[in-house]
């Protein structure tokens, strides 16, 4: 006998939506975040980054942040302070 | 959902035992394209019938049959519930609002043995066959719960998820969980999406980490989940499927690539049980703070159980110091060069217990005694490399626990009657990343 199934997916939520931040012309001059995710060597790696692009893109500051796990999103306020103190910020999760 | 002690279980137990009452009628109506939802008020239940748009509209009976079948079914289950109101689709009284439908898109199949494959097909299974998920086996589960369909159980926040009442009814029929399962499948859901759980990293991590389900409480007992024999092992009904209904929720509903786990683990297909509570020790949700006569659902991010076998010690204390030698193994969270550990479960088998009760132990002062003795030394982390540079003096002694506080030591007492097995469980990463969460089974609303 024919019958009908529902559909155990659930839909994105467009209330929740991410968007993108216009991208920055260029680096120079900028204040640059640095958004450790808590991995090891995280912060080594970011900070490797950053003397790399300074050396050709002088930045106006560099600030570094570290979230408390890197299992965990950034919280509103970690998000809030990025936002008042850098015009860009470099985040990246790996082992 | 906050409950007075007292009449407020005895609401609770009446509320599921309506639930299973009314699923029969709740899948009649679901046949022809209706739904049921109900509210007991303590003095009167009010049965809210919905029209979906497959609605037949010559099926519904007259009102007063329909309260004939209600009485009936809850005479039939020892129910008095006072005054019994029914609300028909387009009723102008004062009553609940009409039911709303199951919002879910709809796939028609040939037959329940083809609709086994389509969900293969779909990509909706964990790998074994499921239950087809068709409209009246979800109304009934949804009426057994007393939740509506849109009800939000919580979300996903990192994934831009929201799960709801439909989708977790859904995978819960799909799992083959009976109706009476659906209040521990709710709350086992709304701890999993708890903040402080963080459903999202141990979901996605490549540690192989499941969804650990300790089930405590008159309920467990009530719906037969087994605490006993094989308690981790096959052939239960109700640990098989709300374990199981909890995973395939997670990978139809919470996005399963985001899992990149490099083993994974048994569990990850079900991994749910009960406690002994008639054994003389606090059971679990007593020492995390709940009145023994409560239900509850904990859930926490756990590997695989480690057996323990001493069949030879005839002192507790010489028992639990075989168990902190497991527990503090180098190679887990609880045992790694980072000051941050995760917590951890341990199960005791019921002979090994009785050791233990016959030395004086209780379950507070075993939980005491493990975190005390449990500790890893800077010396075994180097042996290892987890920590850099040679073993030098003092490394022996130096020494850190587990987990990071002994409340974070969770003890549950299962097992068959014979053979002295019990188990440590390693949790996850750390308790900044995941804690194990404890929901009351209070879902039962109408």
């Amino acid at each position: 006998m024919e019958l009908e199934i529902l559909s155990p997916l659930t839909r994105i939520d467009p209330s929740a939506g991410f968007a993108f931040s216009p991208r920055p012309a260029g680096l120079a001059g900028l204040r640059l975040g640095l958004l450790d995710s808590g991995k090891r060597n995280s912060r080594a790696v970011l900070e490797h980054l950053a003397a790399a692009i300074t050396r050709t893109h002088p930045a106006a500051a560099v600030v570094v942040r570290t979230k408390p796990s890197a299992s965990r999103s950034a919280s509103p306020e970690l998000l809030a302070d990025l936002r008042a103190q850098c015009d860009a910020v470099i985040a990246g999760i790996g082992d | 959902m906050t409950h007075d002690k007292g009449m407020g279980m005895v609401a609770e137990n009446e509320k599921i035992r309506i639930g299973t009452a009314l699923g029969g009628i709740a899948r009649g109506l679901a046949a022809d394209g209706y739904t049921l939802a109900w509210e007991w008020t303590g003095q009167a239940l009010h049965v809210r019938v919905g029209a979906t748009p497959a609605a037949c509209a010559d099926c519904l009976s007259p009102k007063a049959v329909l309260i004939q079948l209600v009485r009936g079914a809850l005479a039939e289950a020892g129910l008095r519930v006072g005054d019994v109101q029914v609300y028909y689709p387009g009723d102008a009284t004062g009553g609940p609002a009409a039911a709303p439908a199951l919002t879910a898109e709809r796939h028609r199949v040939a037959d329940a043995v083809a609709a086994i494959e389509y969900c293969y097909e779909q990509g909706w299974t964990d790998g074994l066959p499921v239950v087809p998920p068709t409209p009246d086996r979800v109304a009934a589960m949804l009426a057994a719960s007393g939740l509506a369909p849109e009800v939000v159980l919580g979300r996903i926040p990192e994934r831009r998820l929201t799960i709801r009442a439909e989708q977790v009814a859904i995978n819960a029929v799909m799992a083959g969980c009976l109706p009476a399962y659906m209040p521990a499948v709710t709350a086992a859901v709304r701890a999993l999406l708890d903040p402080a759980f963080g459903l999202h990293g141990p979901s996605a991590t490549t540690a192989g980490v499941a969804f650990l389900t300790i089930v405590n409480g008159p309920y467990a007992r009530r719906i037969g989940l087994n605490s006993g024999e094989n308690v981790f092992g096959p052939g239960n009904r109700a640990n098989a499927t709300i374990g199981r209904a909890l995973r395939l929720l997670l990978l139809n509903a919470g996005a399963a690539l985001f899992d990149r786990a490099t083993l994974g683990h048994a569990g990850k297909y079900t991994y749910c049980l009960a406690e002994q509570e008639d054994a003389g020790w606090e059971p679990l949700h007593t020492l995390r703070g709940f009145d023994r006569h409560q239900s509850t659902v904990t859930v926490m991010a756990a590997e695989a159980p480690n057996q323990v076998n001493n069949h030879v010690a005839n002192s507790g204390r010489e028992l639990l110091l075989t168990f902190t030698r497991r527990m503090a193994a180098v190679g887990t969270a609880n045992a790694n060069s980072r000051g941050a550990r995760p917590q951890m479960a341990v199960v005791i088998c019921p002979e090994h217990r009785r050791t233990l009760q016959a030395d004086g132990w209780s379950k507070a002062d075993v939980r005491r005694f493990l975190w005390e003795h449990a500790r890893v030394s800077v010396a075994d982390l180097k042996r290892g490399g987890l920590l850099p540079g040679p073993v030098a003096p003092g490394d022996e002694e130096q020494r850190s626990p587990v987990t990071p506080a002994e409340a974070d030591l969770l003890i549950v007492t299962a097992g068959g009657e014979a053979g002295r097995f019990s188990a440590v469980i390693p949790g996850w990463n750390t308790t900044a990343a995941s804690v194990a969460v404890t929901v009351p089974i209070t879902e039962v609303e109408g």
